[in-house]
């Protein structure tokens, strides 16, 4: 069986002054293996989506089941790096001594030679992939990444991206990667998930005609994504 | 390296035994430098005079305000503006100071008020731990005590030391109450605020990591407030030397504060002085060290300040 995340039935509203404020409204979404990636606009839910799935915050209602070893890893939209910690300290943060090679993982994530530095002495994206080798070594069966290149320039950013490819090639693991930039979600999904009032939209598995990842946007799939996400826009 | 290099050779080399003027010392970097190398104890001398270099350097500003002090002080006794009963001048308590430190009545007093100031000190921070450690872990709980912590904190000690002999004695302990409630709220606010103020964001982080809460605390929460706690210990620390003479005021034996009150008793204000000197200079000494420590065993949340 596949590792991933299986949701079914999931409810999550907040208080609002006097007011209750329905976020997830019976949300299903079974994960395949890969990339999975959830498309929609600030404020839909992508987020309360990800810290349920983490155990984060309790469902109002609804069931959240972690396939495979049930460990999750999580990425945060900036890197939360503990600033008293070296590179290689932040990875092994909360795991067993011994338990961990933080060089290796260090290494996987381009960071070979920075285990001392502390995370002042790394720019945006080394920081950033301290986070995502930290979220690695616990050796997750599913990866949560909550927009973490938002905050990066464009070239940067690319290069996480490919990154993120190429750790995940290497690993194998599933990742449900939360964004609200369609170019992102058509770059990384092997599958895009579009949450619009509460629920899945639409859902597209994305087929590579051929075989490779191009930052060119398939126009197709871009017109029917984004015709979806702007029916929700009031 | 590049310079000897393009000596020109002269083919001889001067016997070690040989004497050596300054003619001989052109050419032969080497040679002279060795014949120059100094006994161990020169070097010893060298090495200290060039330390207290250092410190002086470092404290330029301080010295020459001391300085100015010192002379004024000196100014106004050679003036006669005040009695050498009332104010004595410099060399005076200066001779009093090098009689009491030779004769180990100084260093006496100061261990015992360095004993107390330790204990009341330590006895303080786990009473302020605790209580920050209960604003986070039971914030209710907190609440409860919350007026009556702030109701005491603005209550001088000096204020409870009748009571204080009432319901301790003349002991110890009274002595060690009024340090510990003297230190105690400044190192329990830094402590709280401190422990507080970490936010959900870095929390999160131990929540995505399976932590207990335990391992939260103590991983991500406590290291996190370590530069605000280090502030009130610090703040706290003066604070506990400056409520030694209010403690050692009653029925103390020996300490500084002792010292200061037993010199006023028998009109010595020389060694009232030299007291008032050593508790500053002690007080300085461990705040100095204190903020050295500091600086070289925590890589975050310092700056400038921390001097």
């Amino acid at each position: 069986m596949t590792a991933g995340a299986e949701i079914s039935g999931l409810h999550k509203s907040y208080r609002l002054n006097d007011r209750t404020v329905p976020v997830l409204v019976g949300l299903d979404l079974v994960q395949r293996d890969g990339i999975t990636v959830v498309v929609g606009p600030s404020g839909c839910g992508k987020t309360t989506l990800l810290r349920l799935v983490a155990g984060m915050e309790r469902a109002d209602a609804g069931v959240v089941r972690v396939r495979g070893t049930g460990r999750i890893g999580m990425v945060f939209q900036e890197p939360r790096l503990m600033p008293w910690l070296t590179a290689a300290q932040n990875v092994a943060l909360g795991q067993r001594r011994g338990r961990c090679d933080t060089t290796a993982l260090l290494a996987l994530t381009g960071l070979a030679g920075f285990e001392d530095a502390l995370p002042h002495q790394l720019s945006g994206g080394m920081q950033h992939r301290v986070a995502l080798a930290r979220a690695l070594a616990n050796g997750p069966s599913l990866i949560l990444m909550d927009e973490p290149f938002a905050a990066l320039d464009e070239q940067t950013r690319e290069g996480m991206q490919d990154h993120l490819l190429e750790v995940q090639r290497t690993t194998g693991m599933n990742v449900l990667f939360v964004t609200h930039s369609l170019d992102e979600a058509l770059y990384l999904g092997d599958r895009i998930v579009v949450l619009r009032g509460g629920r899945i939209a639409a859902d597209h598995t994305v087929t590579r005609s051929s075989g490779r990842r191009t930052r060119e946007p398939d126009d197709a799939l871009a017109r029917v994504i984004r015709t979806t996400t702007q029916r929700e826009e009031p | 390296m590049t310079q000897v290099a393009e000596q020109p050779s002269t083919g001889t080399r001067p016997s070690p035994d040989a004497p050596r003027g300054p003619a001989s010392d052109v050419g032969t970097p080497g040679v002279a430098g060795s014949a120059r190398r100094p006994g161990r104890g020169l070097r010893v001398s060298r090495r200290l005079a060039r330390t207290v270099r250092g410190v002086v350097r470092r404290n330029r500003h301080g010295l020459v305000v001391t300085g100015v002090v010192v002379g004024a002080w000196w100014l106004v006794c050679a003036l006669r503006l005040k009695s050498a009963y009332v104010l004595p001048p410099p060399d005076r308590v200066w001779e009093a100071a090098v009689a009491m430190t030779t004769s180990g009545e100084l260093a006496r007093h100061v261990v015992t008020s360095l004993g107390r100031v330790g204990a009341g000190f330590a006895l303080a921070f786990a009473l302020a731990f605790g209580v920050g450690v209960l604003a986070v872990v039971a914030p209710r709980v907190h609440a409860y005590l919350s007026p009556a912590l702030d109701f005491l904190k603005n209550v001088p000690p000096l204020a409870l030391i009748p009571l204080l002999i009432l319901w301790f004695g003349i002991g110890e302990t009274p002595k060690l109450v009024v340090i510990v409630l003297t230190a105690v709220f400044p190192m329990s606010m830094g402590i709280t605020k401190g422990l507080r103020s970490c936010g959900q964001d870095l929390l999160d982080v131990g929540t995505s990591l399976h932590l207990s809460p335990a391992r939260t605390f103590v991983l991500i929460r406590l290291p996190h407030a370590l530069p605000d706690v280090l502030v009130g210990m610090r703040v706290s620390l003066g604070y506990a030397w400056r409520a030694l003479v209010g403690a050692e005021m009653f029925a103390a034996a020996a300490g500084l504060g002792a010292l200061i009150v037993d010199a006023g008793n028998m009109a010595r204000s020389d060694k009232v002085i030299v007291g008032v000197i050593a508790i500053g200079a002690v007080g300085l000494a461990t705040d100095r060290l204190f903020a050295r420590l500091v600086r070289r065993y925590l890589r975050w949340g310092i700056d400038d300040s921390w001097r």
